[in-house]
């Protein structure tokens, strides 16, 4: 899924721009509002996060310009103003979500999952459909994983990681196949990249995540998920 | 809400604009009341002209009838061939004391002229009119004849006139018969016959008319009376008998001053008509003045409101940007804590991640928060700075430093940013020897001139800071390849909270920066100000260069 993400302030920007990558999330950046009216229509992205503050043209702006033509594109305001009237603003102008600055990640990253999963429900995919890992069953258009009746949290790419480990059951993936397929094939890759995230996925999915077993590691391969 | 002093201020003209015209109006109409007051004496006047004009016809008309009168005899004939002499005189009648008829006597031989006349006069002689009004015992003629009837006045002189004949008295009487009304001359003889003298009709109104005054060449204000007016003689039933004069009334109009004729005919009276535009027309000087009176007013109210409104405007804008200030501020110091909290919240997730992670990595992260937080450090010690500057409580702390040192310290403050801005730094630094400073004031001079081209000047990708010492003078001139500042806004730009611009989309500041760096300045004993160049912005900050401690 692609994000466009319109911040003026370049390290704002860029933080907020890792915490989305790692969720999974291809990101295009714009600095001010123009830009992002043009990025916009350059990439068609599948949803929003704006500043409202920007040099040039306000959030504000780029939301009705947004609006005009994709009604139903999720978008969510990112901003300092938090004034009832400024929210009000944002959510008549149809933003999906207001997230007030400063923020800390987590709540960032909670915030952009629930959109996702909106996001998921206005393409039509089912929310009940489900696959099951051993004793894990995932809820792909839900981004998350019910084990025991405990809900797990899964972010974008914890789920298309455990869906291509799911269809190609029985079979050793290599790392590059799953770096390409979750993380895009133009992200520079790095193999620390994907093994540290196949560590922290296996802490919250794998009932002990010292003998992992949805998640295997075949040395010197890759990974493979065996089906019983 | 916000109409509320707007309706306040409309009311303040609105008030006593309406006060003053009400009272205009007031005066307006006394105004014309007092001239038509003035109109209708005028034309009283000439009523009353006209009344004597009447009265002496008829009192001359009178005399010429006492002759007459007296050249009745007894025998018929003599009296017949009198009627024919006279044109005026239609018939006599001549009655005994107690009112008998004694011509023309309707036992002897009459003519048709008489005997229709005794036919027409039968009520009158019944009645015995004319013996009641000549022994003076009118009042029940009058009443029967409806309070028309005509009181003998000029005995006293006709007494003094009748000396030679032996008559006693004589008078008017008023006949009405059929619808018309009728005069008879009687005359009392010494004997106590009354003799009656019929007047034609047709005749003593023509010579009436013939009496009346045609043309009055009275001026009045300019405007001849005769031309703009209408006077009319009415009976007593108020149809008109005879008018003259140029105006036309129209139907039912009142009369602007009416009076009773004088006797014989005391129920009729004389009208006089003028056109209302006569009296408007008068009066329309006094309304054009007081038209230009209340414009007059009405636009100095005007001028004097617009002048209050938008000074109170401007209160309420400079109160809305002080709100708008607080504003901002804390969305410049949300920015950066946003950073700093952001930051610091990957950091945990890399930490989480220590197994093989670089140092280098950390330390970047680090650095962040680190600049991060001065930036927040800078902005809240601009908004104390200038809290205590609103509470003169500023204090400065001078010790020896040098400014080439300071100014090389703040850029590498500055560096990071300036760099990743893609800036060019140029430094000319001639202060010399260190002099008397409170290094954190300059410091914060500098700062807020250097951030202003970080913020504002970021497309001229130069930032210049030269010193200089010449004699007791320090100067430190920053200067910028950005847009420059408006000629207009360079004045302004030091008042605290001025911004070259306000509006969402431009870049974020407080507006006190500038305001606070010229306070600090001029604190320090020295000035900030603006310096002419051809691009960009240029600011020199100018210290007193003491190099020792002065005496405190």
């Amino acid at each position: 899924m692609k994000v466009l993400l319109a911040e003026d302030d370049e390290l704002t920007r860029q933080g907020l721009a890792e915490v989305l990558a790692s969720e999974g999330f291809q990101v295009v950046q714009a600095a001010n509002g123009a830009a992002a009216i043009e990025q916009f229509a350059a990439s068609i992205p599948d949803f929003v996060c704006l500043d409202i503050m920007m040099p040039g043209r306000s959030g504000y702006d780029v939301c009705r310009s947004i609006r005009a033509t994709h009604p139903d594109i999720p978008i969510i305001f990112i901003s300092a103003k938090s004034e009832e009237i400024d929210k009000i603003v944002g959510f008549e102008l149809g933003a999906d979500d207001f997230i007030v600055k400063p923020f800390g990640v987590r709540e960032v990253v909670a915030r952009i999952r629930a959109v996702t999963r909106r996001c998921h429900v206005t393409r039509g995919a089912d929310p009940t459909a489900s696959f099951t890992m051993d004793d894990l069953q995932v809820f792909p258009a839900e981004l998350r994983a019910i084990r025991n009746g405990q809900a797990i949290e899964l972010s974008l790419r914890d789920v298309q990681i455990l869906e291509l480990l799911h269809r190609n059951a029985g079979r050793v993936l290599d790392r590059n196949v799953i770096f390409n397929h979750a993380w895009g094939e133009d992200y520079f890759p790095n193999s620390r990249t994907l093994d540290q995230h196949i560590s922290q996925l296996r802490k919250r999915i794998e009932a002990d995540p010292k003998s992992p077993q949805i998640i295997r590691t075949v040395h010197g391969a890759g990974y493979r998920y065996e089906a019983e | 809400m916000r109409n509320k002093p707007l309706i306040l201020l409309m009311l303040i003209v609105g008030l006593p604009l309406g006060g003053l015209t009400w009272l205009g109006v007031r005066v307006a109409r006394d105004d014309e009341a007092a001239l038509k007051q003035r109109f209708e004496e005028v034309f009283a006047t000439q009523l009353y002209d006209i009344d004597g004009a009447v009265s002496r016809h008829f009192e001359s008309n009178s005399i010429e009838l006492r002759d007459t009168a007296r050249q009745v005899k007894s025998a018929p004939d003599s009296i017949r061939a009198l009627i024919r002499r006279t044109p005026q005189l239609r018939q006599v009648l001549v009655l005994d004391n107690v009112g008998s008829v004694l011509h023309p006597d309707s036992n002897s031989d009459l003519n048709l002229a008489e005997r229709e006349f005794l036919h027409e006069a039968q009520e009158l002689i019944r009645d015995r009119d004319l013996i009641h009004v000549s022994t003076g015992q009118s009042d029940s003629v009058q009443k029967k004849q409806q309070a028309e009837a005509a009181l003998p006045t000029r005995g006293e002189e006709s007494e003094s006139l009748s000396a030679a004949s032996g008559s006693s008295d004589e008078g008017w009487h008023v006949w009405y018969w059929g619808r018309g009304v009728h005069l008879i001359f009687w005359q009392r003889r010494d004997d106590g016959k009354v003799v009656g003298l019929f007047i034609e009709r047709g005749r003593w109104m023509a010579d009436l008319i013939a009496a009346l005054p045609e043309t009055v060449n009275r001026q009045h204000d300019g405007v001849s009376v005769a031309t703009t007016a209408r006077f009319r003689l009415v009976d007593s039933m108020g149809q008109s008998v005879y008018e003259w004069g140029e105006y036309e009334p129209p139907e039912e109009s009142t009369p602007l001053t009416e009076t009773a004729v004088s006797t014989p005919l005391t129920s009729w009276r004389l009208q006089a008509f003028v056109p209302d535009s006569l009296l408007a027309g008068a009066s329309s000087g006094t309304a054009f003045q007081l038209a230009s009176g209340i414009g007059a007013v009405a636009c100095a109210l005007i001028v004097l409101v617009t002048v209050f409104w938008r000074e109170y405007s401007r209160e309420v804008r400079q109160a809305s940007q002080r709100v708008s200030f607080v504003n901002q501020v804390s969305h410049e110091l949300k920015t950066p804590l946003t950073n700093i909290r952001m930051y610091a919240d990957l950091l945990a997730v890399d930490l989480e991640n220590l197994e093989e992670s670089t140092g280098g990595k950390f330390a970047d992260r680090l650095r962040v928060i680190v600049s991060e937080s001065q930036r927040l450090s800078r902005l809240i010690s601009n908004v104390l700075t200038f809290g205590r500057q609103q509470r003169d409580a500023l204090i400065l702390n001078p010790r020896p430093a040098s400014a080439d040192e300071l100014v090389r310290r703040v850029i590498e403050q500055f560096a990071p940013t300036l760099s990743r801005l893609g800036f060019q730094t140029e430094l000319k630094l001639d202060a010399g020897q260190p002099v008397m400073l409170d290094q954190d004031a300059v410091e914060q001079i500098l700062v807020n001139l250097i951030s202003n081209v970080e913020k504002y000047a970021a497309d001229g990708k130069l930032l210049k800071i030269e010193t200089c010492r010449d004699n007791s003078k320090l100067r430190i001139i920053v200067t910028d390849a950005g847009p420059g500042i408006p000629a207009a806004m360079q004045r302004a730009v030091f008042e605290p909270f001025v911004r070259v611009s306000s509006r969402l989309e431009d870049a974020a500041g407080t507006g006190i920066g500038l305001s606070i760096a010229r306070e600090l300045a001029r604190f320090h004993g020295g000035d900030l100000t603006m310096m002419d160049c051809a691009s960009g912005a240029s600011f020199c900050v100018e210290l007193p260069a003491l190099e020792e401690v002065r005496d405190a």
